[in-house]
């Protein structure tokens, strides 16, 4: 995928900040965005037209389910990494039904998924 | 008198072989009615007897058991149902003979014939604070209580006291079982509550580990991220600890949350119980 523009969407800073500095080394050369408001984030989507979105599931106002039912309603078919510290099969099996997430990936995201990932 | 002294001897040893068999008899007896058919069939061959009542107490409990020549009643009563000789037998506990007037009014108690009625002797046996047999005994028409008698009515008394008593020690066992049965069943009543209590319990703090699982384990996703980044570049010390403290420190707050949640439902479980 070699992605040029990245969206991290995580309501904890220091998750959004922990996974920059893993794709400094994994994709050095993209243009990451972190947002810690997800409401705010799914406003920036078309805007920033990213070549993926990491994507938390728990967070307040708008979690992770949320913004992707509203990436849906608003035909956003951008690619999604959901990101979470859940280790659910239930949370895996029901990300996966959303047809643009790409990778479900647990906390903390070992090297080789975020690589997997980042395809 | 010599004929007299073996005459004696064999009507001992009638007397003694007729008690053997009632005594067999009555070993065999399993009820109060077991009793009395016994006494209806076996007493005519003891003694020469018009009437006989025997009255049993034990603790609360009275049995009183009447033959006559081919018929027997017994009753197992709470109330001492005692006529005003066995009262006086009770009170005064010495043996008594009735005769003129008071032969007439025990004649009218008992429901028999005056005519009948020649004699009434009575007897207390009470060997045991807690038992009392009174024993009355009308003899035949024509019949001579004798020595020979006395010891046979002695041992019928002390036998019927025996048999007697182990019956009401059985029954007593046996309302001790349904008792104890019905304690059993109270209890296994309790132990299935307090079980369904504790499966409920443990439920809910199944619940609530489950619930808040995900959000213990997002700071920890922190700590060892954090690490994950600290072990490839240690450089990063200085900038990484702050957040290292936080983190440690949102996973604290997670966790004493759950630690509150689990004793307030474990107060709440205690409080239903008591």
């Amino acid at each position: 995928m070699n992605p040029k523009r990245i969206m991290l969407v995580d309501d904890q800073q220091i998750a959004n900040f922990i996974l920059r500095k893993l794709l400094s080394k994994h994709a050095a050369q993209a243009d990451v965005h972190d947002f810690t408001a997800p409401e705010k984030a799914i406003e920036d989507v078309a805007r920033l037209n990213p070549d993926v979105i990491f994507l938390d599931l728990n967070m307040p106002v708008l979690d992770g389910w949320a913004f992707l039912d509203q990436m849906q309603e608003r035909q956003l078919g951008h690619a999604v990494v959901v990101v979470t510290s859940s280790t659910s099969e239930v949370d895996r099996s029901r990300a996966l039904t959303y047809p643009n997430v790409r990778h479900y990936c647990s906390k903390p995201v070992p090297a080789e998924a975020l690589q997997q990932a980042l395809g | 008198m010599a004929a007299e002294h073996t005459g004696g001897r064999q009507a001992y040893r009638i007397a003694y072989e007729a008690f053997s068999q009632f005594s067999a008899k009555l070993n065999k007896a399993r009820s109060l009615q077991d009793i009395e058919r016994c006494l209806t069939r076996n007493l005519k061959y003891l003694i020469g007897f018009r009437y006989l009542r025997v009255c049993f107490g034990y603790g609360e409990r009275w049995i009183l058991s009447i033959t006559e020549p081919g018929k027997g009643q017994i009753e197992d009563t709470t109330i001492a149902a005692l006529l005003s000789f066995e009262e006086a037998l009770l009170d005064r506990g010495l043996p008594f003979t009735l005769a003129g007037a008071e032969l007439a009014t025990a004649a009218q108690a008992l429901e028999i014939d005056p005519e009948e009625l020649h004699e009434l002797w009575g007897w207390s046996f009470d060997d045991s604070p807690n038992r009392r047999v009174l024993l009355s005994l009308a003899p035949g028409p024509g019949y001579q209580l004798s020595h020979k008698d006395v010891t046979i009515i002695r041992l019928l008394a002390d036998a019927l006291e025996a048999k007697l008593l182990e019956i009401c020690l059985f029954d007593e066992v046996a309302q001790k079982n349904r008792r104890i049965e019905s304690i059993l069943q109270d209890q296994a009543a309790i132990i299935h509550h307090q079980t369904a209590d504790l499966e409920d319990k443990n439920r809910k703090l199944l619940e609530i580990l489950s619930i808040n699982a995900h959000n213990m384990r997002e700071p920890l996703t922190r700590i060892m991220g954090l690490l994950g980044l600290l072990h490839s570049d240690a450089s990063m010390a200085e900038e990484l600890m702050p957040m290292l403290e936080v983190s440690a420190q949102d996973l604290d707050t997670t966790l004493q949350k759950v630690i509150q949640l689990a004793d307030t439902e474990v107060n709440k479980a205690t409080a239903a119980s008591e």
